[in-house]
């Protein structure tokens, strides 16, 4: 699949990839200098593969209540909240952002590898009352983010259209079409999404980053967008998170509720996190360029004790810096390990995280 | 476009021949693949290779590749500068981005590699 600006990246130079059916850009003028512009000025990203559900009706509310992990009643008409979708094993189906449109009418924005399945989970829990859409390929998505995010919305649409805080959304018109302006995003720095219709993306897209220019942003393909979410300590799914995995071992608990009354995979997390869990993810930064990679071992004393998920050289704090789980015992800050690359064993610590600082206002 | 004087591996290393010595790198596609290198592994001036052989490796934000001996000899030099500076494997594959010189020892594999044009059309199929 392609979105429609898939001919307008590749005359803007874009090296593409292919990513859950999408051929998407992974990058333009190269992932390090992409991953920079973000945390100096402004990086502008078309994620139309992502995954859209739309709930609707009076009874849109309980379906998710019944199938989030955080509290439905908090999440106000104008109000975005991540969340994980869990199985009854605890185990972790997809991590989403939920928007809510107006009193009855959620937007669910899921992982693009995970749209088919996470239908079939919300079709097998759904009641009468409550409508589920796959809005995945007419919707599309376009992110601003980055210190100068606000500045170049502000060019695009009235400031008072501009969400005034995190994890709010705003309807606006762009060039005559109508959008959704979210102040949310997967890079830890502040940040905008826009949410269009796939036939208003290229119009939009033109608009960003001819705006964008001025504040001398930049487009930013995916690649860029894996290094920052690593520097953000955010997981992915796939990577950090799987089905195989709980909020506990994800070290997610705060977006579990577990004063809910009851939610798929309450029973089986709560009584994970009283007996306690054998591993937990963690953050590793190696020494000079060493980058662990997905697949890697983690030794400690010669023996492997936990696995890397994800990693990255970080052009931002200049330094190689990994996620992975490993057995608790050795899950402190601090503690050092090792991990095995392909070619090398790399010295490493564990840290907390983020890698880098988020700051979320602009 | 890749440099019509020089010849090229299915594991998209380039080779440019001077007299008995070539000098390897990676192509302009190869480094387009794998975008920013952050690493390149070198072997040590001395080391003797057989053609095929893994005399490095190339390491960028998203991968570790491994660098392919396109002919056997003897290693006379290798690119000092790469450890510090690996970015110019991006930004001049063909030029200051060259990793290793070899003294070869059985000149008649050099048939066995690729025309530009015929790398040009590798690529395409691939």
């Amino acid at each position: 699949m392609r979105t429609p600006l898939y001919e307008e990246q590749l005359r803007m130079g874009a090296k593409m990839t292919e990513f859950a059916g999408w051929e998407m850009p992974m990058y333009y003028s190269g992932i390090m200098d992409e991953a920079r512009a973000v945390r100096r000025t402004a990086g502008i990203f078309d994620l139309s593969h992502m995954g859209e559900i739309g709930v609707i009706g009076s009874m849109g509310v309980a379906v998710l209540d019944i199938l989030v992990t955080v509290d439905m009643c908090k999440i106000g008409v104008g109000r975005a909240a991540y969340s994980l979708m869990c199985g009854e094993s605890g185990g972790i189906v997809d991590d989403l952002i939920i928007y809510r449109k107006s009193e009855n009418e959620y937007l669910l924005v899921v992982n693009a590898s995970n749209v088919k399945k996470d239908l079939e989970w919300i079709d097998a829990h759904k009641t009468d009352g409550a409508d589920i859409v796959d809005r995945s390929q007419s919707t599309g998505l376009i992110a601003i983010q980055g210190p100068k995010s606000r500045g170049i919305l502000a060019e695009m649409i009235p400031a008072e259209h501009i969400p005034a805080q995190r994890f709010r959304i705003n309807d606006a018109s762009i060039a005559g079409a109508n959008v959704m302006i979210a102040s949310t995003g997967y890079t830890g720095g502040p940040g905008y999404e826009i949410y269009c219709r796939m036939d208003d993306l290229v119009s939009i897209w033109n608009s960003a980053t001819e705006i964008g220019n001025q504040f001398e942003a930049v487009p930013c393909g995916l690649g860029a967008r894996d290094v920052l979410r690593i520097e953000a300590g955010y997981p992915l799914y796939d990577h950090e998170l799987s089905e195989s995995i709980s909020p506990v071992e994800a070290r997610l608990m705060w977006v579990v509720d577990l004063r809910k009354n009851s939610f798929v995979g309450k029973a089986a997390i709560q009584m994970q996190q009283s007996a306690g869990v054998d591993r937990l993810r963690v953050g590793l930064i190696s020494e000079g360029k060493c980058i662990g990679r997905a697949g890697n071992d983690i030794l400690v004393d010669g023996r492997p004790v936990g696995v890397i998920t994800s990693g990255t050289f970080s052009p931002n704090i200049e330094s190689s810096i990994a996620m992975g789980y490993i057995d608790k015992e050795h899950s402190d800050i601090g503690a050092e390990v090792l991990i095995e690359t392909k070619n090398r064993r790399c010295n490493a610590r564990i840290v907390g995280m983020p890698f880098y600082p988020v700051t979320v206002e602009g | 476009m890749q440099p019509k004087d020089l010849m090229y591996t299915r594991s998209h290393e380039w080779v440019r021949v001077n007299g008995g010595k070539a000098i390897v790198g990676i192509t302009d596609h190869a480094q387009a693949e794998l975008g920013d290198v952050v690493y390149v592994e070198l072997p040590k001036v001395g080391a003797v290779l057989s053609k095929g052989d893994v005399f490095g490796t190339v390491e960028s934000v998203k991968t570790v590749s491994d660098l392919l001996a396109p002919v056997s000899g003897e290693i006379v030099q290798v690119n000092e500068k790469l450890p510090d500076t690996p970015e110019v494997v991006n930004e001049e594959p063909y030029d200051s981005g060259w990793m290793i010189e070899l003294n070869m020892s059985k000149p008649d594999e050099l048939g066995e590699l690729m025309s530009s044009e015929q790398y040009e059309s590798f690529i395409e199929e691939h």
